[in-house]
């Protein structure tokens, strides 16, 4: 018998959670290179700048207060960088990407204020304000791709993109009115700051197309995704089924032939009550056989849509009859004498197919005797109720729309069902972990077919039991009445 | 659980939670191998059963409630009393995956459900014959022909 846990029949794939786990996983692996490529791409310019400053302005106190201060925020974007590549290991992909940004925005604004602190150190010195207005650029475009790059949706990228038009524009116009070289540059103002930003929105909007393509390449390749595990589902599902009925099918076997055979080869020294006994064990290996192959029938029908019924009113009791004449007399040697308590109206029918509703007590029934103790009382009940389904209209005003139906109620005192496997309950093959574990037989096909039944016929099953033994189980199975039947006077009313 | 008739014919233990199956199998070895025969239902019946009848042979299903055949297999090898009893699974499970389980806990033979009842007290009367180094060798080289199949 299949266990619980390997049933996958019922799993949906959520593509949209394959799509976004593509997407993280892109990001994380980008922020985990990207991190460390920028952590000593950092220290690079730092050291070149120091150096080179030093070189070109040797002896100036001020070069060392501004070296002193980039070192400072170096040590920063440090610290960053190593928490980054920390997150991007435990997976964290927002706050890897985070400690790649905020460095990097502050690697920007890192040169103008170094040179606001040598500004107003030393007004009158010489100042490398093109190498300055020039990485500044630069360095925008940068965070403007990075940003583009490394997180989701069009609103970080604009956001990123309007922060360093805004940046760019404050930088340049102070530096226009910086002595002597600014003073020049702020002659082209007029061509050079829109340049920059147009060269700004024109890295943001490439990156948009691309993010665009590339999302739909992401769920095409999503698709193949879902359908290539899809297909290994069904393939664990095939191969599954065919080990359990593989297994299923071996022993009622063994027990019919062998049986036969024995009869055959010790005929003559077997008594009139050992024969008897010898083939009545093989007719019920054979009826094992039988019941399994037409659960399986069934089961195998109904997936494949094929088995398509006219419905027509099915009267319960007739119903409940031949049902009970059916049950395994097996089962109801191993469940004692039992009471049958029936409350159900002789005119109450349902509108479905007989074979079906039939079948849904014979295995209601059967489960019942089952896994409830000799001498307990069943009870089978029906009614007529309206069911409200849901649907549109607010709760206070109840517009929820309403059908009749008709609930049969099929209650036992016995072992119960722990309320945390009562999901288990109507999968195929799957039987519960408590009952794998005793001798209580069982193919884990009657209640698959119970709920696969009713919801053929329009209506539904569920379960009800607190798992206390003696408490039993309440099975409620709802059909629909019959057209005729329609807004009969005494309804009950169910949520 | 059932006891075997006093007599001086080796005992067979039968353990399987299925009755008919256990019915078969127990007058299987009885009819046709004029063997003396106690069965259990589970494997901790069959564990007690043992030590009580002390069998020649043990017959035993896997998939049982309690405690299964492969527990019942590695109990009976664990202890010194009953470690060189011949122990035959009978199974329905057909991979070689649980054939190597079953030779791996400590059975003797695995065979496949459905077998006729004479090929079936055919292997239990093998299993008797067979000396414990005879037992051992032809342990090893199942295990290696099982092992092989698995991994190809």
């Amino acid at each position: 018998m299949i266990e619980p846990s390997l049933d996958l029949s019922q799993d949906p794939i959520s593509e949209r959670a394959i799509y976004h786990e593509y997407e993280r996983k892109r990001r994380l692996r980008l922020a985990g290179t990207l991190l460390p490529i920028f952590a000593v791409l950092q220290c690079i310019v730092v050291i070149v700048g120091s150096y080179v400053t030093i070189a070109i302005y040797p002896g100036a106190p001020v070069v060392l207060q501004v070296n002193i201060f980039t070192t400072i925020v170096m040590g920063f974007c440090a610290f960053f960088y190593i928490l980054g590549v920390s997150f991007a290991r435990r997976g964290h992909v927002s706050r890897a990407v985070l400690c790649l940004l905020l460095p990097m925005g502050a690697t920007i604004i890192v040169p103008p204020l170094a040179y606001d602190v040598a500004y107003h150190l030393a007004p009158h010195a010489a100042s490398p304000i093109i190498a300055i207005t020039f990485s500044i650029m630069m360095a925008t475009m940068i965070f403007i791709v990075l940003t583009g790059i490394l997180t989701t949706g069009r609103p970080p990228l604009i956001g990123a993109t309007l922060s360093m038009n805004i940046l760019t524009a404050i930088i340049l116009v102070y530096i226009f009115h910086v002595q002597g070289l600014g003073a020049e540059l702020s002659k082209q103002a007029v061509p050079l700051i829109p340049f920059v930003l147009v060269i700004q929105w024109a890295i943001a909007g490439v990156l948009l197309a691309a993010s665009g393509t590339y999302l739909q390449t992401l769920r095409e390749l999503g698709d193949v995704r879902i359908a290539y595990a899809r297909a290994q589902q069904l393939d664990e599902l095939k191969d599954q089924f065919i080990t359990h009925i593989n297994h299923e099918l071996r022993t009622p076997v063994m027990a019919m032939q062998g049986h036969v055979e024995l009869l055959l080869l010790t005929e003559d020294g077997l008594s009139r009550e050992e024969r008897t006994a010898y083939l009545e064990r093989a007719k019920r290996a054979g009826d094992n056989l039988v019941s399994l192959v037409t659960g399986i029938l069934d089961m195998r029908r109904l997936e494949q849509g094929a088995e398509a019924f006219a419905p027509a009113p099915v009267p319960l009791r007739e119903a409940l009859d031949a049902a009970t004449q059916m049950l395994d007399p097996r089962e109801m040697q191993t469940g004692g004498i039992r009471d049958l308590r029936v409350t159900i109206a002789p005119e109450l029918a349902v509108w479905g197919e007989t074979v079906r509703v039939r079948q849904i007590f014979t295995n209601l029934l059967s489960n019942a005797i089952k896994y409830s103790p000799p001498g307990t009382p069943i009870e089978v009940a029906a009614h007529q109720i309206v069911e409200s389904l849901p649907g549109a209209g607010p709760w206070w005003r109840d517009q929820r729309p309403r059908r009749e139906m008709v609930e049969i109620i099929v209650r036992d005192y016995g072992l119960g069902i722990p309320p945390a496997q009562i999901p288990l309950l109507f999968k195929r093959f799957v039987r519960l972990p408590r009952d794998l574990a005793s001798s209580t037989t069982g193919n884990g096909l009657g209640l698959h077919l119970c709920k696969a039944f009713a919801e053929d016929m329009g209506g539904s099953i569920r379960v009800e039991s607190s798992g206390i033994e003696g408490e039993g189980a309440i099975f409620r199975v709802l059909l629909p009445v019959p057209l005729a039947s329609l807004s009969t006077e005494h309804l009950h009313d169910t949520p | 659980m059932g006891h075997p008739s006093g007599g001086t014919e080796p005992t067979v233990l039968v353990v399987d939670d299925n009755a008919d199956l256990l019915a078969l199998v127990a007058n299987s070895l009885r009819k046709l191998g004029g063997f003396s025969v106690a069965t259990a239902t589970n494997g901790a019946e069959g564990l007690q059963c043992y030590f009580e009848v002390r069998p020649a042979c043990v017959v035993v299903d896997v998939k049982m409630p309690g405690l299964d055949g492969y527990q019942l297999i590695r109990a009976l090898r664990g202890d010194p009393d009953s470690s060189a009893t011949p122990i035959i699974v009978l199974s329905a499970m057909v991979q070689d995956r649980d054939k190597l389980a079953g030779l791996l806990a400590g059975a003797d033979a695995y065979l496949l459900k459905p077998i006729s009842p004479l090929d079936l007290v055919s292997a239990v009367r093998q299993a008797l014959a067979r000396t414990e180094t005879q037992r051992q060798q032809r342990l090893r080289a199942l295990l290696d022909d099982t092992a092989e199949s698995t991994e190809s």
